[in-house]
């Protein structure tokens, strides 16, 4: 972009750093993907802490989720060093004890002062009555991850290549399709023994070996496809990106013996405990410790009793869901075995214990429409954890005398007595007095309670590669860094691994990246599915601007051929004015952008994968891999 | 009882093509089932053009500006306008094609259709199209089988409260940018022109071009549309008139059914030739993404904006889309 632009830009949105203005930032995988795609977030975050736009209403830096998946992975943990509720797995490095997991990741002031609340509550819900003080609750059952082995995305095929990892559960995942240099990961899960594939229809992923650049004769793993039912076809509760939590019905039975995947789960755990019992294995006690009451009267798993586990309540020996008192408030959680809760974050969502198998009646079915703030909280539609709570940080809404910094926005203010407040405060706004009663607090400067300081950070230590966020080129870039003389950041992952085969920009002179469309969803497994969708839109194409195309002389509508060193696409050519060639230090660049949501599975319609060309680098912090920005060169087919 | 209209915002639009896809599931128009039968476009609209299983299409059109950046992305509808002074059911020989008397909506009984596509002549926005295989003409029937079905009480947005609609057409229903609306035409209008004048003052993007579409053309049409772009780049004529030929057909109409069609014929040529009777004389090639006039055997439009004289192939007074 010029610079003229990019000032009018700025210019624009620096205006809102007024009183009476709010910006929000809102961002999907184009900021992510990259290298340092988490430092790409940070910025977001102190542009917004400089310009006041944390916790007004309308403001914030927020995610535009894919899919609901993304928030689960890291609100349940479904990332490998997380544990639920934004705690931290146990690692063997830093973690061998139970009093060094507590030591290690409990704060000195802050919120966090709670976490031994928070993991040994947890940890209750895990092992149940097994989990004693006298045993640490059970902590040592809990598998650490180790410290020179690293099981995230990119590095997964890494250990399949080389022969780590024997088997693998792909679970409502596509790797086969959406993995960076997906080709390398075909071939890497070739060498797999057995694969089990939980979907809703047979993906690229359960089909790896039928890929067109597989051969099938030469592939000997057992691949196992587990049909999953459909979101429709099961109960149980979504959250979006804004952490608003609501449940869904079931509105169909499961197509033929597709099963919800939480009762897949719970079969392969009673095998697998049943095993233990008759056979005997590993580390039993890590297996037959485990608390698994989930089943409804109908001896199969109920995802209600898993929501009451989730909330958590008052732990008793020998209760039942039926008799279990749930709680409102993770304030009731204590760390000394008297109360379950397998995340904490999402306490009071289900707590209604008088109507705990209707969750229409739950807070997290609510369905109320109203919003007396007029600002767009609607406090009663669904349950936003933690605690209901609409807007983070919303002590920033006020001043340091707490008033509102615009009274068309009063989110909380302090009215000289307590605390006037249009959603659940993010700060401590009252405090128990010597006799018990709640007792406001007055306004201070801990504005964000998450944090030991309680102070938002502009320079972070808890960032992998740096405090403050720093220009690097994409791993494959069309250009030098000038900003500083460091190309790439000195933390990128991954770099070093054969199968990246970093490209030059002689051979690949042509900036590329990857986006989705509307009419199809993620590898296309379910939106190629269907016909009218497929009819909307039919092909994979590559947009390229009219300069780039008369110089290939690629007309639009041509099949044409793009390709690196990881892979080799042939798509549609969708020619644009809508891009353009880019100067970039001087020099006249292309760039070109292609869609990806296709691949060889399915019966209506299938294409390349688009994600072989990407490179299979990461960020040190979230492990991303670079999607967003690589190189290619592009001809007519 | 009030005229109703169907409302777009073409500022709001985002291309999702929810309403296109909306519109095949609920009246169950098919979509091609076999492998990779669908053809490339070379264009985010898919298909091309309208079909005899398709009577609504997201249209794309892109046009240069002036600016460093972008372009003028006109994303449009294109389906049946229900017109006030509707030439297809001045043509229509046995009654299948009529007015709704409660909502002025041009709707289709396709029991009737005989298959003479007078219709598809006689619509100046090249909208009725024939299913070979049923020999019937297939156009958007304004959802009248949701539409006529009762009220149900629903949620107003705007006021927060619950009233009572006419159940909304699926396109309508399914639009998640709220581009879509539906309701009493005047009110439809009277939102339209608010809509327009907001688009002018905007001071980023200065949409002086910003119109209405729908208000008195043909007598006002039943979709109402803001136009943020000019209207010829969304494909739609400026002036769009009937033949004057098609109203000689009125004193028939008593006169319905099979007998309808057999007074129509007997009127010979000149009344066909006068309105411009072209039995499916444009023709989409989804393999070399242009379309052909048959008559002539000239490639009236291709994808790539290499050519684009679909409005003067067709009838003079005939406009299309992409
Ligand atoms: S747009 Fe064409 S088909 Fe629709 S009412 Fe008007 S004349 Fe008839
Ligand atoms: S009103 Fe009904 S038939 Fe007409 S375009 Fe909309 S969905 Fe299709
Ligand atoms: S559903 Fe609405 S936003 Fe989507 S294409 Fe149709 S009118 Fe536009």
């Amino acid at each position: 972009m010029d610079a003229e632009t990019l000032e009018k830009v700025y210019e624009i949105y620096a205006s809102t750093g007024a009183k009476d203005k709010v910006g929000a930032i809102l961002y999907a995988l184009g900021q992510t993907q990259h290298h340092y795609g988490a430092q790409n977030t940070r910025s977001m975050c102190l542009v917004q802490l400089l310009l006041g736009n944390i916790g007004m209403p309308g403001g914030s830096v927020n995610a535009l989720r894919g899919e609901p998946n993304v928030q689960g992975a890291t609100d349940f943990a479904l990332l490998c060093y997380d544990f639920p509720g934004y705690l931290k797995w146990p690692t063997v490095a830093s973690h061998s004890t139970l009093r060094k997991w507590l030591e290690a990741e409990t704060y000195s002031d802050g919120f966090y002062t709670n976490k031994p609340k928070f993991f040994i509550s947890a940890l209750k819900e895990w092992y149940g009555e097994k989990a004693t003080f006298e045993n640490d609750f059970g902590y040592d059952w809990l598998p650490k991850i180790p410290a020179d082995l690293d099981f995230t995305h990119i590095s997964t095929f890494q250990h399949m290549d080389s022969g780590d990892i024997e088997g693998y559960f792909a679970w409502g995942m596509n790797p086969a399709h959406s993995t960076a240099n997906t080709k390398f990961a075909r071939q890497a899960m070739a060498k797999l023994k057995w694969l089990v594939v939980a979907d809703w229809v047979e993906t690229e992923t359960a089909t790896f070996w039928k890929a067109p650049d597989m051969k099938p004769e030469d592939i000997q793993t057992e691949v196992y496809y587990m049909p999953a039912a459909l979101i429709y076809e099961k109960m149980g509760s979504i959250t979006n990106s804004g952490r608003w939590i609501q449940w869904r019905y079931k509105a169909l039975d499961p197509y033929q013996d597709a099963l919800p995947d939480y009762e897949i789960v719970d079969r392969f755990w009673k095998e697998i405990v049943r095993l233990y019992k008759t056979e005997g294995g590993k580390c039993p006690e890590a297996i037959l410790n485990v608390k698994w009451d989930y089943d409804g009267d109908d001896g199969k798993v109920d995802p209600r009793n898993v929501s009451m586990a989730i909330n958590g309540y008052t732990w008793k020996d020998g209760a039942t869901w039926k008799d279990r008192q749930l709680m409102t408030s993770f304030a009731n959680l204590a760390a000394d075995g008297s109360t379950a809760c397998a995340m904490w974050i999402y306490t009071g969502y289900y707590a209604n214990n008088d109507a705990k198998y209707d969750p229409s009646m739950q807070a997290v079915g609510s369905r109320v429409r109203d919003d007396k703030s007029g600002l767009g909280i609607y406090p009663g539609w669904g349950h936003a954890w933690p605690l209901n709570r609409r807007i983070l940080y919303n002590r920033a809404a006020a001043d340091s005398k707490g008033k509102a910094w615009d009274p068309e926005r009063k989110v909380v203010e302090w009215n000289g007595t307590e605390w006037e407040r249009n959603d659940v405060p993010d700060f401590g706004f009252q405090a128990a007095g010597p006799d018990g009663t709640n007792v406001p607090t007055p306004p201070n400067n801990k504005a964000f309670m998450m944090l030991w300081e309680q102070n938002a950070r502009l320079l972070s230590y808890s960032m992998k590669d740096a405090p403050l966020p720093e220009h690097y080129e994409p791993f494959e870039s069309p250009t030098d860094n000038v900003l500083n003389k460091r190309q790439n950041s000195p933390c990128i992952m991954f770099a070093d691994h054969p199968s990246v085969k970093k490209g030059s920009r002689d051979d690949y002179p042509i900036a590329v990246t990857t986006y989705s469309v509307v009419e199809q969803w993620q590898s296309g497994s379910q939106t190629r599915g269907c016909p009218a969708l497929v009819e909307s839109r039919p092909e994979q194409f590559v947009e390229m601007s009219v300069e780039l195309a008369e110089e290939k002389g690629i007309k639009n509508g041509d099949i044409v051929r793009v390709w690196n060193n990881r892979g080799d696409v042939k798509v549609t050519a969708f020619v644009t004015k809508r891009i353009r060639p880019l100067e970039v230090n001087g020099q006249m660049t292309h760039i070109v952008g292609m869609i990806h949501h296709w691949g060889w599975a399915g019966d209506y319609s299938t294409g390349d994968v688009v994600n072989d060309l990407a490179p299979n680098v990461g960020d040190p912090n979230s492990y991303i891999p670079e999607y967003k920005a690589f190189l290619v060169n592009v001809e007519k087919a | 009882m009030a005229d109703y209209a169907i409302y777009l915002d073409t500022s709001k639009c985002t291309g999702c093509k929810g309403c296109q896809v909306a519109c095949k599931c609920w009246n169950q128009l098919p979509s091609p089932l076999g492998k990779n039968v669908n053809k490339p476009t070379g264009s985010y609209q898919s298909p091309m053009d309208l079909n005899g299983d398709t009577r609504l299409i997201v249209t794309f059109k892109e046009t240069d500006t002036d600016q460093k950046w972008g372009v003028n992305w006109s994303i449009g509808r294109r389906s049946c306008m229900h017109c006030t002074n509707a030439g297809c059911v001045a043509v229509c020989s046995s009654g299948a094609l009529y007015k709704d008397p409660n909502t002025g909506f041009v709707s289709v009984d396709e029991s009737k259709c005989v298959g003479c596509e007078y219709c598809a002549s006689a619509c100046p926005f090249d909208v009725p199209r024939f299913h070979g295989s049923q020999n019937k003409i297939n156009k958007c029937t304004a959802c009248m089988d949701r539409i006529s079905n009762g009220k149900t009480p629903s949620i107003n947005e705007d006021k927060g409260e619950t009233e009572t609609q006419f159940n909304k057409p699926a396109c309508v229903h399914t639009c998640p940018a709220g581009a879509l609306d539906f309701g009493p035409r005047s009110e439809m209008i009277a939102k339209a022109h608010e809509r327009v004048d907001f688009l002018k003052i905007r001071e980023l993007n200065p949409a002086t071009q910003a119109s209405v579409y729908g208000e008195n053309e043909l007598d006002g049409l039943h979709v109402i549309t803001v136009l943020k772009y000019p209207v010829d780049t969304y494909g739609l004529p400026a002036n769009p008139s009937v033949n004057p030929v098609t109203n000689l057909l009125d004193w028939a109409k008593p006169v319905t059914g099979l007998a309808a069609a057999a007074t129509v014929l007997g009127l010979g040529v000149s009344f066909l030739m006068g309105i411009g009777y072209k039995r499916g004389d444009l023709h989409y090639d989804p393999q070399k993404h242009e379309t052909i006039d048959r008559n002539t055997g000239e490639v009236v439009w291709r994808a790539d904006g290499s050519v684009d004289s679909h409005d003067k192939a067709a009838s003079k007074n005939k406009k299309g889309g992409e």
